[in-house]
């Protein structure tokens, strides 16, 4: 059982009037990282007595957000006919801490607004709600609606444009 | 991960610990001790640059065991 380091990227949000095509801040997380086809599991705190098999405190990362170093990351495109100005449903899968759980997928998130712009790496959205599910039911997250939502395009499952 | 803990010290300082909770289980945990307090010590599990998401702060009661550790990157790809 050795701990390691293991460095990611992650969708953010923004209170600012505008957004700049700045790139994704590396985050690093140290702790027991195991894989699997969902997520990548970092746990931060195990419990060795009596034995607990799901993470008592820890991260799970969509497998496509670990950072490759100077490589870039894997580029993707987006099959939606939305143009910039359109609203748009996304759905997509967040880094989701966890405590004293045996779940193995990410959150799936939920965001709706207008489509701000997209390249190769990111989506962002401006004037965005997004919810997730907690508990049997929806919360906005965050509280405070932010200005835009910047979503790294590998994490997206599903983009509709909205009527 | 940046240098946090201490401030003269050329590298992180990973340690590896173990301590007991609530109803006697026990735990154990890797990260970087960047607080030394009187009573506990306080252990970084996640940063994003030079901010800290993520720690935990131990009190000395509850460790059983602290060792000085070597944390390699990891290869998940």
């Amino acid at each position: 059982m050795i701990a390691k380091i293991i460095k990611y990227i992650d969708s953010y949000y923004l209170y600012t009037p505008t957004y700049s095509t700045s790139i994704f801040r590396i985050h690093e997380a140290c702790g027991y990282v195991s894989k699997d086809e969902q997520s990548v599991r970092v746990e931060f705190v195990r419990q060795i007595r009596p034995r607990f098999d799901g993470i008592v405190r820890g991260l799970l990362i969509p497998p496509s957000l670990i950072h490759k170093g100077n490589k870039k990351q894997k580029k993707t495109s987006l099959e939606c006919d939305a143009k910039q100005g359109d609203k748009i449903l996304v759905k997509w899968e967040d880094v989701t801490l966890v405590s004293y759980s045996k779940r193995r997928k990410c959150s799936l998130i939920k965001t709706v607004g207008v489509l701000e712009d997209v390249d190769s790496q990111r989506l962002i959205v401006s004037n965005p709600t997004t919810t997730k599910r907690y508990r049997n039911s929806r919360i906005e997250h965050p509280k405070k609606r932010p200005t835009f939502y910047v979503i790294p395009i590998s994490v997206i499952k599903i983009i509709k444009k909205m009527q | 991960m940046k240098k946090f803990y201490p401030e003269k010290n050329v590298s992180n300082i990973y340690i590896e610990v173990s301590f007991t909770g609530k109803q006697d289980r026990e735990y154990i945990c890797t990260g970087v001790l960047i607080r030394e307090m009187p009573e506990s010590i306080r252990v970084a599990f996640n940063a994003t640059e030079d901010h800290v998401t993520d720690y935990l702060d131990i009190p000395n009661s509850k460790i059983t065991s602290i060792r000085r550790v070597k944390v390699m990157q990891s290869n998940v790809k």
